[in-house]
Parts: structure tokens; C-alpha cells; sequence
């Protein structure tokens, strides 16, 4: 799965930290999304989509196999 | 700024406060084993009382240990979690592997089966979880 964490969170100026912090997970989870190594969890993902003030599609994409 | 810090900071001290916790029933656990052998050994007192008292002693902590790391769980997130799931399916499988394996050898007296044998299995699950652990410190 596909998505813009990483482009979002630097246009606010946030360090993988401060999102972390904020989605209250660790910086290795962030890490791991924005890498495409993890995918979140719906609830995980819902959190996200409403910190940035998005859909769940805006952020993330599934990739068709 | 400062609250994102505080939040992140909390995260931390808690997830560093219960991994301590889980350490330190850890060697607690394999202390008991080690004291409680040795005392039943070496004490001079009636085995069984000795050795039922070590059993109670260690069966606290066995405990106190699986609840240590209960509580460790639920302070990782979701990714963390799925890395201990996996972990813990890893280590498991190996002990059944390892377990079965020593028992095949055993039947065909190829090796006798003691205590020796027995804590390399302990050794083994220890070993599992720190491999399966640094995929968490890696990521």
C-alpha cells in the first residue's frame, strides 16, 4: 500500500517524532508506514486521515496486484 | 511543540518503565530456577520441603513475569505488537522443532535426554525473542 505521509508531514514541518507523538504510536512505526513496510490498521488510518484533515483514499492507496 | 514533546516523551518513559519491569522479572525468573535447583541440592533440609518451596518461590515469579510482559504488550503499539506476534510464533515453533527433534534422538539413542538438554531449550526461547525483538529496534 501506497501513501503521502511522508510529503504531508513534511509540508506541516513535522518530524517523524511529532507525528508519532501525535497518532500516539513509536517514531519506528511512522517510519515503517512512510517506508510502505507497515500497513496501519483502519483505526490507525482513520487517526491519520482525521490529524491531516483527509480522506483515507487522499492518503492512502491500495496497490492492485 | 512542547506538548507534542511531553506526549512523545510519556510514550517513551512508559514503554522504557514496562521494558525494564520485564527485564529485571526476567532474570528474577532465571534466578529462581538456578537458586531454587541449587538450594535443593545444597540446603541441608528435607528435599521435598526444599523443593516445594522453590517451586512456590519460582511459580510467584513465573507469574509475576508473564504479567510483566502482559502489561509490556499493551504498551506497544500496533506494529510493535505484530513484531511480538511474530516473535513469539517464531520462538514457539523453534522450542516444538528443537523439543520434537530431542525427542526423536532420545528414541533413537542417539543422545540421552537430561538437564543439560533441557536448558538449551530455555536458552533457545531467549535467544528466539531477542532475535525477533531487534527486527523492532531495526524498523
Amino acid at each position: 500500500m501506497k501513501n503521502r505521509l511522508k510529503v504531508l508531514r513534511a509540508e506541516r514541518d513535522w518530524t517523524q517524532a511529532d507525528l508519532a507523538a501525535k497518532l500516539e504510536v513509536s517514531r519506528q512505526t511512522i517510519n515503517a508506514i512512510e517506508k510502505g513496510k507497515f500497513d496501519p490498521s483502519l483505526s490507525l488510518a482513520f487517526k491519520v486521515a482525521k490529524l491531516f484533515g483527509l480522506s483515507i483514499e487522499d492518503i492512502f492507496q491500495h496497490d492492485a496486484e | 511543540m512542547k506538548n507534542i514533546n511531553t506526549n512523545a516523551n510519556q510514550h517513551t518513559v512508559r514503554e522504557a518503565k514496562s521494558s525494564l519491569r520485564v527485564a529485571i522479572w526476567s532474570v528474577a525468573w532465571g534466578g529462581a530456577v538456578a537458586l531454587g535447583a541449587a538450594a535443593a541440592m545444597h540446603l541441608p533440609a528435607p528435599k521435598l520441603l526444599v523443593g516445594i518451596a522453590a517451586l512456590i518461590i519460582y511459580s510467584g515469579i513465573s507469574l509475576g513475569t508473564i504479567l510483566a510482559y502482559i502489561r509490556w504488550l499493551k504498551v506497544l503499539d500496533e506494529m510493535q505488537r505484530k513484531i511480538q506476534l511474530e516473535t513469539m510464533a517464531m520462538t514457539l515453533g523453534a522450542l516444538w522443532m528443537a523439543f520434537g527433534g530431542l525427542l526423536i534422538l532420545n528414541a533413537a539413542e542417539i543422545i540421552s535426554i537430561d538437564r543439560w538438554e533441557v536448558s538449551l531449550l530455555v536458552v533457545l526461547s531467549g535467544l528466539g525473542m531477542a532475535v525477533g525483538s531487534m527486527r523492532m529496534l531495526k524498523s
